[in-house]
């Protein structure tokens, strides 16, 4: 029976449903001016609850997902708007779901960690946070150049509510800074896109594959994309976003632009420019290992220099990020399974340390370096947790980092020895600055230590970090979990190149 | 691309037959005349809230009658014309001209404009309008014109005792006629080197050669831009838009610009479609001058209603996009772009219309500051509004943004659409100011708000079609799809 339903258009809309449950609870004001404890509570589980059994719908497909068929699974097609060749045209196949399942493990994280941080405005909060991940959802499903456009920039409006409104004391900077960048990369991936619909006469991407573009075409059109993909990878010199956006979101806002929001622009090359343009692919691919090589030396020296952890992670993502890209344009098996994987792993493991960072600023109020230390003694549990985040960040083998790094330096070795190189030895300058990082947060002496009244972790962060930490390792030592997934989809991107 | 001579496809209705296909025209103009007798001797106290009333009513009476009379022709000697395209367009600016009236109902004692006259000019210059999208010749056009701009000279000097509403109308008036001016001297040189006004006649002769016409043309066309607020032909919309009380500045950003904007279509389309290429590279320029103006003036805005006014004038130049492609889409997405443009700007002005601060109306940026805390539902209805002023997904403003640069690309225009979204980023900044204010500021003085029955509904009606675009899209799809030029 259940085979009849639309399943993803379900996934895609039950967050937007769980939102609209939410904007029902009457939030009633006592004497005081305050929300009711009860409304807001009644909020914060409609919301756990809607993002949890969007996780229970993702786990659902995955169990239903066939591995080894070549064809979009769970496709939906309805016509839309006839006379300009749009379809709402959904589906998955083994690159989008590692993805969805990553968003939906992250929401649910995501609210938990803003149980109690986020004081004002929490139903606005909780509003925005599901209306995000269903836009996210659709986006990784979308099967339509159009719908596709429409969901990852829609992705935009609630993000930069979220980083405006409950966001640090340079939100408003951020939050412009955020959506102009943005934008301005993704109007120009606008024009390729009614080019294409234009030229091809139909915006379905599976009738858009079969269309041979010319080299000039391609090289044009795939400029037009990267411009957008780059910006939200983000590829240096177009990161300067990430950093602000990062330190002024809040924590749970931070977590689902590192864990996920980055990765839109990863799932983009390998979903439009690798297939749609392999000509161009090739054409540019020195360029590419060129700005990410720049990112990964680079960044990591940068990241050395922060005294903001928050930056310092950031930073470290500009870097992680430039591995994926280099993955990416190798143009072989290693290369794409490692890039897509290091996206997983990266999500998680830059998710959680963002996390970490928000149960110690939570205490402190603070996330300058120099004022923090001595976690070791006074929340040792938290810093056992907070190792596993940092050598899963350094790519320590039997974490999930480390499978990544190792398939796409695999991978570069085959085509460019000289960026496997780089890159490979770039991995001692990540070692330094996390470990430094560690270092300093948990064995340092702090200045004013005495002045904050710290407690280890509590139950629920107790809750949100062990999973967490689980999928790290499990990850690590079973990588073929998410590989198995892989084999089909990079098999037809690489058919392409032949 | 389209044939020529497509006007003579249509019937010539000949004698006292014509009279039906100028029938809303004839409806509105005879009604106002009763009207007006109606209120000097029976309303007395009432006066200006029944003569509002019966407007209501007129417009609606008025736009059934354009809706269901499916009758396409051309009458009065060929002077008077009536096409589905121009049908489209009246149904569009008597939708305006009822937003206009809701807006005004219970708004007109705030705002300085309690006056029955209020209602009689406003129906004056929609029978302009309606006559001006409809005219075949180009003395129809020039009467049109001058009847449906000389009530709103008035109407923005309604406001007696105020000092900039004056000065708007002073301006208005001075920078009008001089367009008008220009107009008139084109039409004249055009009758001087073709021997006739009719449109047909004029569009039948090879212009392409003849620099007489291409100046008259010109000519034209910068007193038109003029009256469209398209830079570098803009600089009363600032002051005017400012200026005056708020239902008229929403009058004067919707209705007159569509009818204008209708026989603009008419004359590129049809009458000039001959001469098109000596016309496009003025026409992208008034565009891109537009959108550069539009966007790059409003940045530094601080009053709600200039910046209003430096939108629009963006907005106009997206809309001229449409126009330099020349082709079905190009014209589809005018259509489109026009509908949503409107629907956009009611819910602004409804939103700015139903707000207070120390009970006047609010008049800056900053005076929306923590809008949000106070009332929560318009803040979000101003932010959805913003958005899709900014042209992001999945609102309204975006599929409007999409079908003109759609239209542009497949004309071959790259270049004008690559600059266009360049523009549409820089002009997302200004709406995300807006929202800022809202959302991020606080402020000690609570804002009032004072929204009656009407408001409230208008405020839906747009959140509604600027949310629910995309599910409406087929519909219009449909629609606008049907019309022909």
């Amino acid at each position: 029976m259940i085979e009849n339903w639309p399943i993803l258009s379900i996934l895609i809309f039950l967050p937007v449903f769980g939102a609209l449950l939410i904007l029902l609870i009457p939030s009633k004001i006592d004497q005081e001016g305050k929300i009711l404890k009860n409304s807001i509570t009644n909020i914060k589980l409609v919301s756990l609850w809607t993002s949890i059994m969007t996780f229970l719908m993702t786990l659902l497909l995955s169990l239903k997902f066939n591995y080894t068929e070549k064809q979009y699974q769970f496709l939906e097609f309805y016509e839309w708007v006839p006379s300009l060749g749009i379809v709402y045209r959904v589906g998955l196949d083994g690159l989008s779901l590692p993805f969805i399942l990553l968003t939906a493990f992250l929401v649910p994280i995501c609210i938990l960690c803003s149980w109690n941080t986020i004081q004002h405005k929490i139903k606005e909060f909780m509003i925005s946070f599901l209306i995000l991940e269903a836009f996210i959802i659709g986006m990784f499903s979308a099967l339509d150049i159009v719908v596709f456009y429409i969901f990852f920039e829609a992705v935009l409006i609630p993000m930069f509510l979220i980083i405006g409104i409950w966001g640090g004391v340079e939100r408003i900077y951020a939050s412009f800074k955020f959506f102009l960048y943005t934008l301005l990369g993704s109007v120009l991936m606008l024009i390729a896109i009614i080019y294409i619909i234009d030229t091809t006469g139909t915006s379905d991407l599976i009738q858009v594959l079969d269309y041979d573009f010319s080299k000039t075409e391609q090289l044009l059109l795939f400029l037009g994309f990267f411009f957008s993909f780059a910006v939200k990878v983000p590829m240096w010199p177009f990161h300067t976003w990430l950093p602000d956006a990062h330190v002024q979101a809040p924590t749970a806002g931070s977590i689902i632009l590192a864990g996920i929001l980055l990765k839109m622009g990863g799932y983009g090359f390998l979903r439009f420019s690798l297939p749609l343009f392999p000509d161009a692919s090739l054409f540019y691919q020195p360029y590419i290992f060129f700005l990410s090589c720049v990112a990964i030396v680079y960044t990591s020296f940068v990241a050395f220099a922060q005294q903001d952890i928050k930056k310092l992670i950031a930073y470290s993502s500009v870097a992680h990020m430039g591995f994926v890209t280099i993955g990416i344009f190798c143009f072989n098996t290693q290369g794409l399974d490692g890039a897509v994987f290091q996206m997983v792993s990266h999500g998680i493991i830059s998710g959680a340390l963002f996390l970490a960072i928000g149960v110690i600023y939570e205490r402190t109020h603070t996330r300058d370096i120099n004022k923090l230390g001595d976690f070791a003694t006074t929340m040792p549990k938290y810093s056992v947790f907070l190792m596993f985040f940092t050598l899963g960040s350094v790519g320590l083998p039997g974490t999930s980092g480390f499978i990544g790094e190792v398939l796409v330096l695999i991978g570069s070795w085959k085509v460019n020895p000289l960026v496997a190189i780089i890159s490979g030895l770039s991995l001692i300058l990540g070692a330094i600055y996390m470990l430094r990082f560690y270092r300093k947060i948990s064995f340092g002496i702090s200045e004013n230590q005495d002045k904050y009244e710290i407690h280890d972790v509590n139950i629920r962060e107790f809750m949100i970090l062990i999973p967490l930490v689980m999928f790290i390792i499990l990850f690590g030592i079973f990588p073929n979990i998410v590989l198995n997934f892989l084999k089909v989809p990079h098999f037809l991107i690489l058919e392409t190149f032949k | 691309m389209f044939t020529q001579n497509i006007i003579n496809n249509y019937l010539q209705i000949p004698g006292i037959d014509g009279m039906l296909l100028a029938m809303p025209e004839i409806f509105i103009f005879c009604s106002t005349l009763i009207l007006m007798i109606l209120d000097i001797f029976f309303f007395k106290e009432k006066s200006f809230k029944n003569t509002n009333k019966f407007g209501i009513f007129i417009i609606i009476i008025a736009f059934f009658l354009a809706l269901l009379l499916p009758s396409t022709g051309i009458a009065f000697n060929g002077l008077y014309f009536v096409s589905e395209l121009s049908t489209f367009f009246k149904l569009i600016i008597l939708l305006s001209i009822f937003f206009v009236f809701l807006l005004s109902h219970n708004k007109a004692d705030i705002e300085g404009i309690k006056f029955s006259e209020f209602n009689f000019l406003l129906l004056l210059s929609t029978c302009g309008m309606l006559i001006l999208v409809s005219s075949n010749s180009f003395l129809t056009f020039f009467l049109a014109l001058e009847l449906q701009a000389l009530p709103i000279y008035v109407m923005c000097a309604l406001k007696k005792n105020d000092i900039k509403s004056a000065e708007a109308s002073l301006k208005y008036f001075l920078l009008g006629a001089l367009s008008s001016g220009f107009i008139l001297f084109g039409i004249s040189l055009i009758y001087g080197f073709v021997g006739s006004i009719s449109f047909e006649q004029v569009s039948n002769i090879s212009l392409k050669e003849n620099m007489g016409i291409n100046f008259g043309l010109i000519l034209i066309l910068a007193g038109v831009a003029f009256k469209i607020s398209s830079a570098p032909f803009h600089m009363w919309a600032p002051d005017v838009y400012e200026g005056t009380p708020s239902p008229i500045t929403f009058f004067i950003a919707t209705a007159p610009k569509i009818s204008i904007l209708g026989i603009l279509i008419y004359l590129i389309y049809r009458v000039f479609s001959g001469i098109h290429d000596n016309l496009s590279d003025l026409i992208i320029v008034l565009s891109l001058s537009s959108m550069l103006v539009g966007s790059i003036g409003a940045i530094v805005q601080k009053n709600l209603k200039r910046l209003i006014a430096y939108s629009s004038i963006a907005h106009m130049g997206f809309i001229l996009v449409g126009m330099v492609a020349f082709s079905e889409k190009g014209l589809h997405a005018i259509m489109y772009y026009l509908i949503i443009y409107l629907f956009l700007l009611t819910g602004v002005f409804a939103i700015i219309l139903s707000l207070q601060k120390d009970d006047k109306p609010i008049e800056l940026i900053s005076d929306l500051k923590g809008l949000y805390n106070d009332h929560p539902f318009i803040s979000i209805c101003l932010l959805i509004f913003m958005f899709s002023l900014a042209g992001i997904p999945p609102l309204s403003g975006f599929f409007g943004k999409w079908l003109v640069f759609f239209s542009a690309i497949d004309s071959g225009f790259y270049i004008l659409a690559i600059l266009g979204v360049l523009f549409s980023v820089i002009s997302a900044f200004y709406y995300l100011k807006i929202i800022r204010v809202m959302f991020f500021e606080n402020s000690d003085t609570p804002l009032i708000i004072d929204g009656n029955r009407e408001i409230r509904f208008l405020i839906n009606l747009s959140l509604f079609v600027s949310v629910l675009f995309f599910a409406l899209f087929p519909i219009f799809d449909y629609m606008i799809l049907n019309t022909k030029i």
